[in-house]
Protein backbone atom coordinates (compact mmCIF):
# COMPACT_ATOMS: atom_id res chain seq x y z
CA UNK A 1 0.00 0.00 0.00
CA UNK A 2 2.81 2.35 0.91
CA UNK A 3 4.52 1.63 -2.40
CA UNK A 4 1.31 2.32 -4.25
CA UNK A 5 0.93 5.69 -2.58
CA UNK A 6 4.52 6.55 -3.43
CA UNK A 7 4.07 5.57 -7.07
CA UNK A 8 0.91 7.62 -7.39
CA UNK A 9 2.58 10.51 -5.65
CA UNK A 10 5.55 10.45 -7.99
CA UNK A 11 3.19 10.22 -10.92
CA UNK A 12 1.30 13.28 -9.75
CA UNK A 13 4.59 15.14 -9.42
CA UNK A 14 5.48 14.10 -12.95
CA UNK A 15 2.20 15.40 -14.31
CA UNK A 16 2.46 18.65 -12.41
CA UNK A 17 6.08 19.08 -13.45
CA UNK A 18 5.11 18.74 -17.08
CA UNK A 19 2.33 21.29 -16.88
CA UNK A 20 3.89 23.69 -14.42
CA UNK A 21 7.62 23.47 -14.84
CA UNK A 22 8.07 27.22 -14.70
CA UNK A 23 7.37 27.78 -11.03
CA UNK A 24 10.17 25.26 -10.99
CA UNK A 25 11.49 27.31 -13.79
CA UNK A 26 14.99 26.51 -14.94
CA UNK A 27 15.53 23.41 -17.06
CA UNK A 28 18.57 22.36 -15.06
CA UNK A 29 17.02 22.97 -11.64
CA UNK A 30 13.65 21.28 -12.08
CA UNK A 31 13.28 19.11 -9.03
CA UNK A 32 16.55 20.52 -7.74
CA UNK A 33 17.09 21.50 -4.13
CA UNK A 34 18.30 24.97 -5.19
CA UNK A 35 15.16 25.80 -7.18
CA UNK A 36 13.53 28.99 -5.90
CA UNK A 37 9.75 29.08 -6.21
CA UNK A 38 8.85 32.56 -4.93
CA UNK A 39 10.06 35.64 -3.09
CA UNK A 40 8.06 38.00 -0.87
CA UNK A 41 9.00 41.26 0.91
CA UNK A 42 6.51 43.19 3.00
CA UNK A 43 6.07 45.27 6.14
CA UNK A 44 5.80 43.06 9.21
CA UNK A 45 3.17 42.94 11.90
CA UNK A 46 5.53 45.36 13.64
CA UNK A 47 5.65 48.25 11.15
CA UNK A 48 9.31 48.88 12.05
CA UNK A 49 10.21 45.59 10.33
CA UNK A 50 10.32 44.12 6.83
CA UNK A 51 9.61 40.39 6.39
CA UNK A 52 11.37 38.46 3.63
CA UNK A 53 10.15 35.02 2.57
CA UNK A 54 11.80 32.68 0.07
CA UNK A 55 10.13 29.43 -0.99
CA UNK A 56 12.15 26.58 -2.49
CA UNK A 57 11.75 23.14 -4.07
CA UNK A 58 8.18 23.80 -5.19
CA UNK A 59 5.69 21.11 -6.18
CA UNK A 60 6.06 19.31 -2.87
CA UNK A 61 3.38 16.67 -2.44
CA UNK A 62 2.20 16.06 1.16
CA UNK A 63 3.30 12.42 0.84
CA UNK A 64 6.88 13.56 0.25
CA UNK A 65 6.86 16.44 2.74
CA UNK A 66 7.99 14.37 5.73
CA UNK A 67 11.34 13.73 4.04
CA UNK A 68 11.76 17.11 2.36
CA UNK A 69 14.67 19.22 3.54
CA UNK A 70 16.94 22.09 2.66
CA UNK A 71 20.23 21.29 0.91
CA UNK A 72 23.29 21.77 3.11
CA UNK A 73 25.32 22.75 0.05
CA UNK A 74 22.98 25.51 -1.12
CA UNK A 75 23.02 29.09 0.16
CA UNK A 76 19.74 30.98 -0.12
CA UNK A 77 20.56 34.68 -0.33
CA UNK A 78 18.30 37.71 0.04
CA UNK A 79 19.89 40.57 -1.89
CA UNK A 80 19.25 44.18 -0.88
CA UNK A 81 20.12 47.16 -3.08
CA UNK A 82 19.99 50.34 -1.02
CA UNK A 83 20.95 52.91 -3.71
CA UNK A 84 18.88 51.85 -6.73
CA UNK A 85 21.69 50.55 -8.93
CA UNK A 86 20.49 46.91 -8.83
CA UNK A 87 23.70 45.74 -7.18
CA UNK A 88 23.45 44.06 -3.78
CA UNK A 89 24.73 46.34 -0.99
CA UNK A 90 23.55 44.07 1.81
CA UNK A 91 22.78 40.37 1.88
CA UNK A 92 21.10 37.94 4.24
CA UNK A 93 22.26 34.34 3.79
CA UNK A 94 20.62 31.11 4.96
CA UNK A 95 22.09 27.62 4.91
CA UNK A 96 21.18 24.40 6.71
CA UNK A 97 23.50 22.53 9.04
CA UNK A 98 21.86 19.41 10.50
CA UNK A 99 18.47 20.35 11.93
CA UNK A 100 19.40 24.04 12.16
CA UNK A 101 19.00 26.84 9.62
CA UNK A 102 21.82 29.36 10.01
CA UNK A 103 21.39 32.99 9.05
CA UNK A 104 24.11 35.60 8.39
CA UNK A 105 23.54 39.33 7.93
CA UNK A 106 22.23 41.74 6.81
CA UNK A 107 25.80 42.66 5.99
CA UNK A 108 27.78 43.90 2.99
CA UNK A 109 28.77 40.87 0.88
CA UNK A 110 32.43 39.91 0.58
CA UNK A 111 31.76 38.97 -3.05
CA UNK A 112 29.02 40.44 -5.21
CA UNK A 113 27.45 38.73 -8.19
CA UNK A 114 27.11 35.10 -9.23
CA UNK A 115 29.73 33.48 -6.99
CA UNK A 116 29.54 34.13 -3.27
CA UNK A 117 31.04 33.12 0.04
CA UNK A 118 29.23 32.68 3.34
CA UNK A 119 29.59 35.66 5.69
CA UNK A 120 30.51 33.47 8.64
CA UNK A 121 32.24 36.40 10.36
CA UNK A 122 29.12 38.56 10.21
CA UNK A 123 28.27 40.53 13.35
CA UNK A 124 24.72 39.29 12.98
CA UNK A 125 24.45 35.50 12.87
CA UNK A 126 21.80 33.31 14.40
CA UNK A 127 20.08 30.00 13.91
CA UNK A 128 16.63 28.46 14.20
CA UNK A 129 15.63 24.82 14.52
CA UNK A 130 13.97 23.73 11.27
CA UNK A 131 10.34 23.00 12.09
CA UNK A 132 9.66 19.26 11.63
CA UNK A 133 6.84 18.57 9.15
CA UNK A 134 3.43 19.49 10.61
CA UNK A 135 4.83 20.52 14.01
CA UNK A 136 3.91 23.90 15.48
CA UNK A 137 6.06 26.50 13.71
CA UNK A 138 9.36 27.13 15.55
CA UNK A 139 10.64 30.71 15.43
CA UNK A 140 13.58 32.54 17.01
CA UNK A 141 14.14 36.23 17.74
CA UNK A 142 17.70 37.53 17.86
CA UNK A 143 19.16 40.20 20.17
CA UNK A 144 19.14 42.55 17.16
CA UNK A 145 15.40 42.07 16.72
CA UNK A 146 15.50 39.73 13.72
CA UNK A 147 13.04 36.83 13.53
CA UNK A 148 13.70 33.50 11.85
CA UNK A 149 11.75 30.49 10.55
CA UNK A 150 12.47 27.53 8.25
CA UNK A 151 10.32 24.52 7.40
CA UNK A 152 7.62 22.95 5.25
CA UNK A 153 4.54 25.13 4.72
CA UNK A 154 1.63 25.22 2.35
CA UNK A 155 2.81 26.82 -0.90
CA UNK A 156 1.47 30.39 -0.54
CA UNK A 157 1.51 30.93 -4.32
CA UNK A 158 -1.82 30.77 -6.16
CA UNK A 159 -2.29 30.82 -9.94
CA UNK A 160 -3.88 28.80 -12.71
CA UNK A 161 -0.58 28.24 -14.44
CA UNK A 162 -1.83 25.16 -16.27
CA UNK A 163 -4.20 27.27 -18.36
CA UNK A 164 -1.66 30.08 -18.73
CA UNK A 165 0.80 27.69 -20.34
CA UNK A 166 -1.88 26.53 -22.77
CA UNK A 167 -2.66 30.17 -23.56
CA UNK A 168 0.97 30.88 -24.39
CA UNK A 169 1.10 28.16 -27.03
CA UNK A 170 -2.37 28.81 -28.46
CA UNK A 171 -4.12 25.79 -26.93
CA UNK A 172 -6.53 27.90 -24.86
CA UNK A 173 -8.24 31.24 -25.43
CA UNK A 174 -9.32 32.21 -21.91
CA UNK A 175 -9.14 31.35 -18.20
CA UNK A 176 -12.04 29.21 -16.99
CA UNK A 177 -14.46 30.15 -14.24
CA UNK A 178 -14.31 29.18 -11.46
CA UNK A 179 -10.55 29.46 -11.30
CA UNK A 180 -8.38 26.41 -10.68
CA UNK A 181 -5.35 27.00 -8.43
CA UNK A 182 -2.62 24.71 -9.73
CA UNK A 183 -0.99 24.81 -6.26
CA UNK A 184 -4.05 23.68 -4.34
CA UNK A 185 -3.01 21.08 -1.74
CA UNK A 186 0.73 21.35 -2.36
CA UNK A 187 3.53 22.32 0.01
CA UNK A 188 6.88 24.05 -0.32
CA UNK A 189 10.03 24.59 1.76
CA UNK A 190 9.96 28.11 3.23
CA UNK A 191 12.55 30.41 4.79
CA UNK A 192 11.31 33.54 6.56
CA UNK A 193 13.40 36.29 8.13
CA UNK A 194 12.07 39.54 9.54
CA UNK A 195 14.48 42.46 9.80
CA UNK A 196 14.26 45.87 11.49
CA UNK A 197 14.05 48.54 8.77
CA UNK A 198 16.90 50.33 10.53
CA UNK A 199 19.24 47.54 9.36
CA UNK A 200 18.27 47.96 5.68
CA UNK A 201 20.38 50.93 4.65
CA UNK A 202 18.58 53.91 6.10
CA UNK A 203 16.79 55.00 2.92
CA UNK A 204 13.10 55.18 2.04
CA UNK A 205 13.09 52.14 -0.26
CA UNK A 206 15.16 49.17 -1.37
CA UNK A 207 15.29 46.84 -4.34
CA UNK A 208 15.35 43.20 -3.31
CA UNK A 209 15.68 39.78 -4.93
CA UNK A 210 16.48 36.23 -3.87
CA UNK A 211 19.13 33.93 -5.29
CA UNK A 212 20.34 30.40 -4.63
CA UNK A 213 23.97 29.35 -4.87
CA UNK A 214 25.40 25.82 -4.83
CA UNK A 215 28.80 24.82 -3.43
CA UNK A 216 31.35 24.62 -6.24
CA UNK B 1 -3.43 -4.99 -15.23
CA UNK B 2 0.24 -6.02 -15.26
CA UNK B 3 1.18 -3.36 -17.77
CA UNK B 4 0.13 -0.43 -15.64
CA UNK B 5 2.97 -0.64 -13.09
CA UNK B 6 5.46 -0.93 -15.93
CA UNK B 7 4.14 2.27 -17.45
CA UNK B 8 4.33 3.97 -14.07
CA UNK B 9 7.87 2.75 -13.64
CA UNK B 10 8.85 3.95 -17.09
CA UNK B 11 7.32 7.35 -16.49
CA UNK B 12 9.00 7.69 -13.14
CA UNK B 13 12.34 6.63 -14.63
CA UNK B 14 11.86 9.21 -17.36
CA UNK B 15 10.99 11.83 -14.77
CA UNK B 16 14.00 11.03 -12.60
CA UNK B 17 16.33 10.92 -15.57
CA UNK B 18 15.10 14.17 -17.04
CA UNK B 19 14.99 16.13 -13.85
CA UNK B 20 18.43 15.51 -12.39
CA UNK B 21 17.05 14.84 -8.95
CA UNK B 22 19.96 14.75 -6.58
CA UNK B 23 19.99 12.61 -3.48
CA UNK B 24 18.99 15.46 -1.26
CA UNK B 25 15.85 16.20 -3.25
CA UNK B 26 14.76 12.67 -4.01
CA UNK B 27 13.68 9.55 -2.19
CA UNK B 28 16.97 9.22 -0.31
CA UNK B 29 16.59 12.37 1.69
CA UNK B 30 16.55 10.47 4.96
CA UNK B 31 20.22 9.71 4.41
CA UNK B 32 21.73 12.96 5.60
CA UNK B 33 25.39 13.78 5.26
CA UNK B 34 27.15 15.61 8.07
CA UNK B 35 28.37 19.00 6.84
CA UNK B 36 30.31 21.32 9.15
CA UNK B 37 31.70 24.78 8.65
CA UNK B 38 30.84 27.48 6.16
CA UNK B 39 33.88 27.59 3.87
CA UNK B 40 33.89 27.49 0.10
CA UNK B 41 32.52 29.25 -2.94
CA UNK B 42 28.92 28.97 -4.06
CA UNK B 43 27.82 29.60 -7.65
CA UNK B 44 24.43 30.96 -8.64
CA UNK B 45 21.76 28.46 -9.65
CA UNK B 46 18.52 30.41 -9.56
CA UNK B 47 17.17 33.90 -8.90
CA UNK B 48 13.84 35.73 -8.58
CA UNK B 49 12.66 39.31 -8.14
CA UNK B 50 9.06 39.83 -9.22
CA UNK B 51 6.80 36.79 -9.42
CA UNK B 52 6.83 34.59 -12.49
CA UNK B 53 8.71 36.85 -14.89
CA UNK B 54 10.73 33.84 -15.97
CA UNK B 55 7.55 31.76 -16.02
CA UNK B 56 5.45 34.12 -18.06
CA UNK B 57 7.75 36.05 -20.34
CA UNK B 58 11.03 34.22 -20.86
CA UNK B 59 11.14 31.48 -23.46
CA UNK B 60 12.28 28.01 -22.49
CA UNK B 61 15.75 28.05 -23.98
CA UNK B 62 16.53 31.38 -22.25
CA UNK B 63 15.26 30.63 -18.72
CA UNK B 64 18.62 29.17 -17.69
CA UNK B 65 20.41 32.36 -18.70
CA UNK B 66 17.77 34.54 -17.04
CA UNK B 67 18.15 32.65 -13.76
CA UNK B 68 21.93 32.96 -13.65
CA UNK B 69 22.43 36.50 -14.98
CA UNK B 70 23.41 39.00 -12.32
CA UNK B 71 20.69 41.51 -11.58
CA UNK B 72 22.38 44.65 -12.90
CA UNK B 73 22.79 42.98 -16.33
CA UNK B 74 19.23 41.67 -16.69
CA UNK B 75 17.70 44.77 -18.26
CA UNK B 76 20.20 45.07 -21.11
CA UNK B 77 20.16 41.33 -21.72
CA UNK B 78 16.42 40.65 -21.68
CA UNK B 79 14.48 43.86 -22.32
CA UNK B 80 14.07 43.36 -26.07
CA UNK B 81 12.89 39.75 -25.89
CA UNK B 82 10.49 40.54 -23.04
CA UNK B 83 9.02 43.36 -25.15
CA UNK B 84 8.66 40.96 -28.11
CA UNK B 85 6.93 38.40 -25.88
CA UNK B 86 4.52 41.02 -24.46
CA UNK B 87 3.54 42.01 -28.01
CA UNK B 88 3.24 38.36 -29.06
CA UNK B 89 0.95 37.21 -26.24
CA UNK B 90 -1.25 40.28 -25.82
CA UNK B 91 -3.65 41.81 -28.36
CA UNK B 92 -3.49 45.10 -26.42
CA UNK B 93 -0.05 46.15 -27.69
CA UNK B 94 -0.55 46.11 -31.45
CA UNK B 95 0.72 49.65 -31.95
CA UNK B 96 3.88 51.17 -30.49
CA UNK B 97 1.63 53.76 -28.85
CA UNK B 98 -0.77 51.25 -27.21
CA UNK B 99 -0.63 51.45 -23.42
CA UNK B 100 -1.82 49.53 -20.35
CA UNK B 101 -3.62 50.72 -17.21
CA UNK B 102 -0.40 52.38 -15.99
CA UNK B 103 0.05 54.23 -19.29
CA UNK B 104 2.97 51.96 -20.23
CA UNK B 105 3.75 50.97 -23.79
CA UNK B 106 5.10 47.46 -24.36
CA UNK B 107 8.60 48.95 -24.38
CA UNK B 108 8.14 50.76 -21.07
CA UNK B 109 6.54 47.71 -19.43
CA UNK B 110 9.39 45.51 -20.72
CA UNK B 111 11.95 47.98 -19.37
CA UNK B 112 10.33 47.76 -15.93
CA UNK B 113 9.97 43.97 -15.86
CA UNK B 114 13.43 43.23 -17.27
CA UNK B 115 14.99 44.76 -14.17
CA UNK B 116 13.71 41.83 -12.14
CA UNK B 117 13.71 43.14 -8.57
CA UNK B 118 11.03 43.75 -5.97
CA UNK B 119 10.83 47.45 -5.17
CA UNK B 120 10.13 47.64 -1.43
CA UNK B 121 8.84 50.74 0.32
CA UNK B 122 10.36 51.25 3.79
CA UNK B 123 8.07 54.12 4.79
CA UNK B 124 4.54 52.97 4.01
CA UNK B 125 2.29 50.38 2.41
CA UNK B 126 4.02 47.37 0.91
CA UNK B 127 1.99 45.68 -1.84
CA UNK B 128 2.36 44.43 -5.39
CA UNK B 129 -0.86 46.29 -6.23
CA UNK B 130 -3.76 47.19 -3.93
CA UNK B 131 -5.72 49.44 -6.25
CA UNK B 132 -3.79 52.51 -5.08
CA UNK B 133 -0.18 51.56 -4.42
CA UNK B 134 1.74 49.69 -7.13
CA UNK B 135 5.00 47.73 -6.86
CA UNK B 136 5.90 48.76 -3.31
CA UNK B 137 6.53 45.19 -2.14
CA UNK B 138 4.83 41.80 -2.28
CA UNK B 139 2.68 40.36 0.48
CA UNK B 140 1.60 36.73 0.69
CA UNK B 141 -2.02 37.64 -0.09
CA UNK B 142 -1.33 39.89 -3.08
CA UNK B 143 -2.95 38.50 -6.22
CA UNK B 144 0.25 39.14 -8.13
CA UNK B 145 -0.62 37.13 -11.20
CA UNK B 146 -3.87 39.05 -11.67
CA UNK B 147 -1.83 42.27 -11.49
CA UNK B 148 0.56 41.02 -14.16
CA UNK B 149 -2.30 39.73 -16.32
CA UNK B 150 -4.13 43.06 -15.93
CA UNK B 151 -1.07 44.99 -17.08
CA UNK B 152 -0.61 42.61 -20.01
CA UNK B 153 -4.18 42.08 -21.20
CA UNK B 154 -6.38 44.74 -19.58
CA UNK B 155 -5.74 47.52 -22.09
CA UNK B 156 -5.46 51.20 -21.26
CA UNK B 157 -8.62 51.25 -19.15
CA UNK B 158 -8.11 47.84 -17.52
CA UNK B 159 -11.37 46.42 -18.84
CA UNK B 160 -10.26 44.65 -22.01
CA UNK B 161 -10.06 40.84 -22.37
CA UNK B 162 -11.88 40.10 -19.10
CA UNK B 163 -11.22 36.36 -19.34
CA UNK B 164 -7.48 36.90 -19.87
CA UNK B 165 -6.86 39.76 -17.42
CA UNK B 166 -7.64 37.48 -14.45
CA UNK B 167 -7.18 33.76 -13.81
CA UNK B 168 -10.21 33.74 -11.47
CA UNK B 169 -8.01 32.48 -8.60
CA UNK B 170 -8.13 35.27 -6.04
CA UNK B 171 -6.69 33.76 -2.87
CA UNK B 172 -4.57 30.98 -1.44
CA UNK B 173 -5.90 27.53 -0.56
CA UNK B 174 -4.93 28.03 3.12
CA UNK B 175 -5.12 31.10 5.38
CA UNK B 176 -2.12 33.25 6.21
CA UNK B 177 -1.23 34.22 9.78
CA UNK B 178 -1.16 37.87 10.93
CA UNK B 179 2.03 37.10 12.89
CA UNK B 180 5.52 35.90 11.99
CA UNK B 181 6.20 33.75 9.99
CA UNK B 182 2.84 34.58 8.36
CA UNK B 183 2.97 31.37 6.30
CA UNK B 184 0.13 28.85 6.00
CA UNK B 185 0.40 25.47 7.69
CA UNK B 186 1.31 22.56 5.41
CA UNK B 187 -1.04 19.96 3.94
Amino acid sequence: MKNKITVLSLLSILVIALIASDHIDAPSVIGDSADIADFYAFEGEDSENIAFIVTLQGILDPVNSEDANFDQNVVTQINIDTNDDNVEDLVIQAIRRGNQMWFFGPEAPSQKGATIEILSNSDIQNQVTITPYQDVFITETSPEGLKYFAGVTDDPFFFNIATFRRLRVGNATRFEEPGNDTWNGLNVLSIAVEVPKALLGGGTSINAWASSHRRQ
Amino acid sequence: MKITPIIYTALIALFLASCSLNEDAGVNRNIDEVVVGFDGSFGIVDRIGRPSISTALINGNRKETFNTTITEDLNATFKDEIEAEIIRVSPEFNLDTDTNLLGQTAEVLADLLATDVLNVNLTGTTTFFDGTNILTGRTLADDVMDTELLLLFGGSDGTQNPTLATDFVDSNDRDFSPSFPYLPTPW
